[in-house]
């Protein structure tokens, strides 16, 4: 039976979404020093106004709903999702006063895109956009990887008894310390470790390829967040292709594979358990379906003959393909390439790997290759099952940070969330078939969409449909946030409704 | 700061740095497969 929905709930539900904006607001500071920094006067008022109604709708809505009362596991689940269309919503302010979008739909696409590390976007004349928007973009897909509530953690929240609750509706669900913080606080170090080793590299290639060492240092800082967080933004509209370094693409290939670990993964690995990488279920899994799809790629460039020789075949064939297979989506093609040159083969190939996506508990998207490790560990022991004696008991194993036993709960758990991806896939399709998109590449669009990836074939305009850039919207928020925080807020609204009437009735 | 919080400390850093290069070193290893197949494609076509 599902309970009532009572006031307490509200007000729950609205003082840690309203600390979770507030710290969205404290980080629209950074764009507005940025812009200072480059002097960009216009940039840096659209972030001060940007940051005054974003504080003033995060402190109103704490201060009327404060409480004490811990959050449940429902309420957390409201949060995780609500939390992230109130973001969505906040975080488009600046974009609109850019004048750069064109829409206050199109800024939403953009920032939800962002948050959820996606990468396709809406803006219009990237190559111009001051520093702060561009530092913004950026930020935002930094801090959507880690998770928003993540963030909030650390700063705002502390170890309360549903903070954990709240992270899982996020889909940070590895506990790896018994205190909530300390989660967040790991996840941030690691993080920020990787983004100074990063920001030096990439910004000491770009340096090597003529770009001034100021500038330099913010290309290594933004490239590094749209790689670290499997995000897929760059400040300029060519994408990666703009560098023409293979040393930009190879370092940067590098921090998106590291990106796409799981966290409990990187703990573990850092914590002296260095062997976990060979043994992972994950990375097990991860590897055999690149390499395979990879194969498949190879096959089809082959057989067209795209690129002249080995070296350009692996540069932009395997960074595609793993740029699609992490969830990135940096592209160094135009994205019309993928359509009149790579053919159906290699784009087939790619939305498979896009399909599959990344890790569990990382930066990353699609169904992830610890439930496909899962389903497939099942299938090969109902097999086993099947060629052993009736009185014989099988029952089959997989290592994650330890090894645990294949139970049905499990496969189904993992087979569930698997064909919720798939009929988002599909539903994504549908609709850009309806609106004549050709069956190739609408199926690519929103599998990119729907995994956080964020390649494009062409289809993903400001021209497009406003039916599909809201169906790419809520493939992007489902996708991130494993359909189950969503689906709560569904069914909390319509349990509020509902409790609404009979006590309405009551009276 | 104690003895035994500094050995702490500095085991702690090391592990961190091996771990660090453990995944860096993998997912060379894993571009370097692909490479590799790329040019066996190329040399086999």
């Amino acid at each position: 039976m599902i309970r009532r929905v009572w006031k307490e709930d509200f007000r729950i539900i609205g003082y840690y979404t309203g600390l979770v904006t507030i710290g969205v607001g404290l980080l629209m500071l950074i764009p507005m020093v940025t812009s200072l920094v480059f002097r960009e006067w216009a940039s840096a008022l659209d972030f001060a106004i940007s940051v005054a109604l974003t504080l003033l709708v995060g402190y109103v809505l704490a201060f009327v709903s404060r409480t004490k009362s811990t959050p449940g596991l429902t309420h957390a689940m409201v949060i995780a999702a609500g939390s992230w269309l109130v973001a969505m919503v906040l975080s488009g302010v600046p974009y609109v006063l850019s004048g750069h979008v064109k829409s206050f739909l199109d800024a939403c696409f953009d920032t939800m895109s962002g948050y959820t590390t996606t990468g396709l976007f809406l803006l219009q004349d990237l190559d111009h956009i001051s520093q702060g928007l561009n530092m913004w973009r950026h930020l935002l897909t930094y801090v959507g990887g880690q998770g928003i509530v993540v963030l909030a953690l650390t700063f705002l929240i502390g170890s309360t008894g549903g903070a954990f609750k709240i992270m899982v509706g996020e889909g940070k669900e590895e506990k790896l310390e018994p205190n909530v913080r300390h989660i967040a606080v790991l996840i941030w170090r690691i993080s920020l470790i990787y983004l100074g080793v990063g920001t030096v590299a990439l910004g000491l290639i770009a340096m090597a390829n003529g770009i001034k060492p100021y500038l330099a240092f913010f290309h290594g800082v933004y490239i590094f967040m749209s790689a670290w967080s499997t995000g897929g933004f760059a400040p300029y509209s060519q994408n990666m292709l703009y560098y023409h370094s293979s040393a930009m693409d190879i370092a940067s290939m590098v921090f998106f594979i590291l990106g796409s670990f799981n966290f409990a993964l990187h703990y573990a690995v850092w914590t002296g358990n260095r062997r976990e990488i060979l043994r992972n279920v994950e990375i097990v899994s991860f590897t055999i379906t690149v390499l395979t799809t990879f194969s498949l790629v190879c096959l089809a460039l082959m057989q067209r003959g795209v690129y002249p020789n080995a070296v350009e075949l692996f540069r932009r064939g395997f960074f595609q393909l793993i740029s699609g297979h992490t969830t990135t989506g940096q592209s160094n093609i135009y994205a019309r390439t993928f359509v009149r040159e790579w053919g159906p083969l290699g784009m087939l190939a790619t939305t498979i790997a896009m399909a599959i996506g990344a890790s569990a508990a990382s930066t990353g998207g699609g169904f992830k290759g610890l439930r496909m490790g899962i389903i497939v560990k099942g299938i090969a022991t109902d097999i086993r099952k099947l060629l052993s004696p009736e009185r014989a008991v099988v029952t089959g194993h997989y290592h994650h940070l330890h090894d645990n036993t294949l139970t049905d709960s499990v496969v189904k758990g993992a087979a569930v969330i698997v064909v919720l991806y798939v009929l988002i896939y599909v539903v994504g399709a549908v609709v850009g078939m309806a609106y004549g998109y050709p069956m190739v590449d609408a199926f690519f669009e929103s599998v990119s969409a729907g995994s956080n990836t964020g390649l494009s074939c062409g289809v993903t305009q400001a021209s497009m449909p406003t039916l599909m850039k809201i169906v790419y919207m809520l493939e992007m928020w489902m996708g991130r946030l494993e359909f189950l925080s969503v689906f709560t807020l569904f069914g909390f609204i319509a349990t509020s409704f509902r409790s609404m009437r009979v006590r309405k009735a009551a009276v | 700061m104690d003895e035994r919080t500094r050995t702490k400390r500095i085991t702690s850093l090391r592990r961190g740095l091996l771990g660090m290069l453990t995944e860096v070193v993998f997912t060379c290893g894993l571009i370097g497969v692909a490479f590799l197949i790329s040019w066996l494609f190329f040399v086999g076509r």
